[in-house]
């Protein structure tokens, strides 16, 4: 992990930061966490719509998988009862799990997709879960060490 | 917004070096004033909380009651175990200490968890954030009416076919989830907020509801518990002795047990009928929040319901008790990093600045700019004029006899006019007043220390307490918000 984040760290070095995007929370659906995916018009010369689009559907399927109410969240929720909440302190919960699932997938799409056309996401945990913010960088130098 | 302050970019060419572990250790960077080991981010977290354990616990700042709350509990519980046990377990069963000692661990462990856990705090925007929807904000509001109104501050979303307002938080800069409200107490908005307890040292949001549901639930079983069976020791003393003789029986038990018989009587009626109220909450999906506003009744009409329902009530409370239990978003006990902004000020987004640029080198001209703006706006209207559209589902409390009313005091959770940053005090504190006009009459009415009152105890007596103050407030209202706007004047003119 760490020399992939090296890169991206190199990016932050040879451009500069122009501008932030935000991508605001989705709310039609109650207070589950989801990502609008309208297409912000300042990536439009940056990145194709398509990838955008399903970088974000991703991401809101990983939330709704974290948040969906079923039989083992029951059974999670259940046996914490029984232990008077004790075992939250030895036990990962299933959401924690998936976010730690979302923040692989993002270090990768940065990797692979943003990082390349200089933009930068940032995890939504980072921002209280209010918006996925987008940085757009501007080259300065004439050859940028990221891959 | 004017691009590129003057300061900025000053410091664009430095970067420090970012080591590659700079995730999660602590780094040392040239840039920051302080020398000295880096901070968590619970020690600068902007609202008022208090933090122990090295961020580990989070309590609200005034804890007195909690500790009173501690205090009841183990007492009453340790004298049942001290002098009626004894007796109850030879005379009918070992079972009785056993049951017992089980519901105490689980009321205190429940109660330490809902006091200790974030309740679900939403950690305020960043300024870049707070910039953007600033930008967005104007520009859906520019062309209409900027000089006589400020731009009405909420959005409009449709839940499950329900029209929901979400309204714009002055102090955090964002514009709050559905269901979601600040709390003046711990001056943090909190999601899922249900109400703000004193008797638990917390507020009580989506993170730790269930928490506090089961330790009422526990609660009213042991109170019940503890009062059966203190009524039957002196039952079947005095079937052995005589009534007054059981009393007497030994000097150390009399005061005691009379004492804390009083203790549970009170405590079960108060906790008993909180814990039916929350129960019949948790079956119909509400908050106190929005059943005190009536948000979902039927009262404002045919078309109103809660859009958050799951229809059937066993789904309701599978839901709230054991869904997924979300992380906290606070991440108190991250180490700060050099190049994340610090939430000192507004900012234009479009501002040149390296990695590791710390935000309170901002260009103060922007600031100037932005405050000055919200100042003329302010000016140009008249100071007690209500915004109807967005206060319409602020409605004064109503005279409910609800077994939480005094609680409900305490649900008001509003905006307070922000004390850390002259910046903020500025803008904030003036178009605060305009359409949140009923908001600074319930800000009045939660800083009183007496505003904490038992849960349930002296229920009819809230209602009356609840319709007299605001009368009072009303009046009152007035001033405050005079003295607000020149407050708000005077430290604009010192930035």
């Amino acid at each position: 992990l760490c020399p992939q984040v090296h890169s991206l760290q190199e990016l932050r070095r040879s451009a500069s930061l122009a501008t932030k995007v935000f991508v605001q929370r989705d709310y039609s659906d109650g207070t589950t966490c989801q990502f609008q995916t309208k297409f912000p018009p300042e990536l439009e010369s940056r990145i194709e719509r398509q990838l955008f689009e399903e970088t974000v559907k991703t991401l809101n399927g990983f939330y709704a998988e974290a948040e969906k109410i079923g039989g083992s969240s029951y059974l999670e929720g259940c046996l914490a009862c029984a232990t008077a909440y004790f075992i939250f302190l030895c036990m990962e919960t299933h959401y924690e799990k998936v976010l730690k699932k979302i923040s692989k997938y993002i270090q990768d799409q940065n990797e692979k997709i943003y990082a390349p056309r200089g933009l930068l996401l940032t995890d939504p945990l980072e921002r209280g879960m209010r918006v996925i913010e987008i940085s757009i960088y501007e080259d300065r130098c004439s050859s940028p060490s990221s891959a | 917004m004017t691009p590129g302050g003057g300061s900025g970019p000053m410091k664009d060419c430095e970067y420090s070096q970012i080591s590659t572990h700079s995730s999660s250790s602590p780094m040392e960077s040239p840039h920051k004033k302080k020398k000295s080991v880096p901070k968590r981010k619970w020690e600068v977290f902007p609202g008022r909380n208090k933090f122990f354990c090295n961020g580990r616990i989070m309590m609200a700042r005034q804890t007195g009651v909690f500790y009173l709350t501690l205090v009841l509990i183990l007492v009453t519980s340790g004298l049942f175990f001290a002098f009626d046990c004894p007796y109850l377990s030879e005379k009918i069963t070992p079972a009785i200490p056993a049951i017992g000692g089980i519901l105490f661990f689980f009321v205190m462990g429940t109660l330490l968890r809902t006091s200790f856990s974030d309740p679900g705090v939403l950690p305020r925007a960043t300024p870049d954030e707070a910039a953007d929807l600033e930008r967005q904000i104007d520009i859906a509001n520019g062309s209409s009416s900027g000089g006589y109104r400020p731009p009405p501050r909420t959005k409009e979303v449709i839940i499950n076919g329900q029209t929901v307002k979400l309204k714009y938080c002055f102090t955090c800069k964002i514009f709050r989830p559905p269901r979601a409200s600040h709390c003046s107490l711990c001056d943090n908005c909190v999601e899922r907020f249900d109400h703000h307890c004193p008797w638990v040292g917390n507020c009580v949001g989506k993170r730790n509801y269930r928490f506090f549901y089961m330790f009422i639930l526990s609660l009213s079983f042991l109170t019940v518990f503890i009062f059966a069976f203190v009524i039957t020791h002196v039952i079947l003393r005095s079937q052995q002795t005589g009534f007054l003789n059981a009393l007497k029986d030994s000097p150390a038990r009399y005061p005691f047990t009379e004492i804390y018989s009083v203790v549970c009587f009170f405590s079960v009626w108060s906790i008993v009928g909180l814990s039916g109220f929350h129960t019949y909450l948790i079956s119909s999906n509400q908050t106190t929040n929005e059943d005190i506003k009536g948000s979902w009744s039927n009262k404002r009409g045919k078309e109103n319901y809660n859009p958050y329902s799951y229809g059937n009530i066993f789904t309701n409370c599978c839901a709230a008790l054991c869904g997924p239990l979300s992380p906290s978003l606070i991440d108190r006990r991250g180490f700060i990093q050099p190049d994340t902004p610090q939430l000192t000020g507004p900012s234009n987004g479009i501002t040149m600045y390296g990695a590791t640029q710390s935000q309170s080198n901002m260009c103060d001209q922007d600031q100037c700019i932005q405050s000055t703006k919200f100042v003329l706006q302010a000016a140009a209207t008249p100071l007690l004029q209500s915004e109807p559209s967005i206060t319409s589902e602020e409605l004064p409390l109503p005279g409910k006899t609800s077994i939480s009313g005094p609680c409900a005091s305490l649900t008001l959770g509003q905006p307070t006019p922000p004390s850390s940053m002259p910046n903020l005090t500025s803008d904030s504190g003036l178009t605060d007043i305009i359409p949140l006009k009923e908001e600074h009459e319930g800000h009045q009415f939660l800083t009183p220390e007496e505003a904490p009152s038992p849960p349930g105890m002296l229920p009819s007596g809230s209602p009356i307490a609840h319709s007299h103050t605001m009368h009072v407030l009303s009046l009152a209202s007035q001033d405050s918000l005079h003295e607000d706007s020149v407050r708000g004047l005077v430290k604009l003119s010192s930035v």
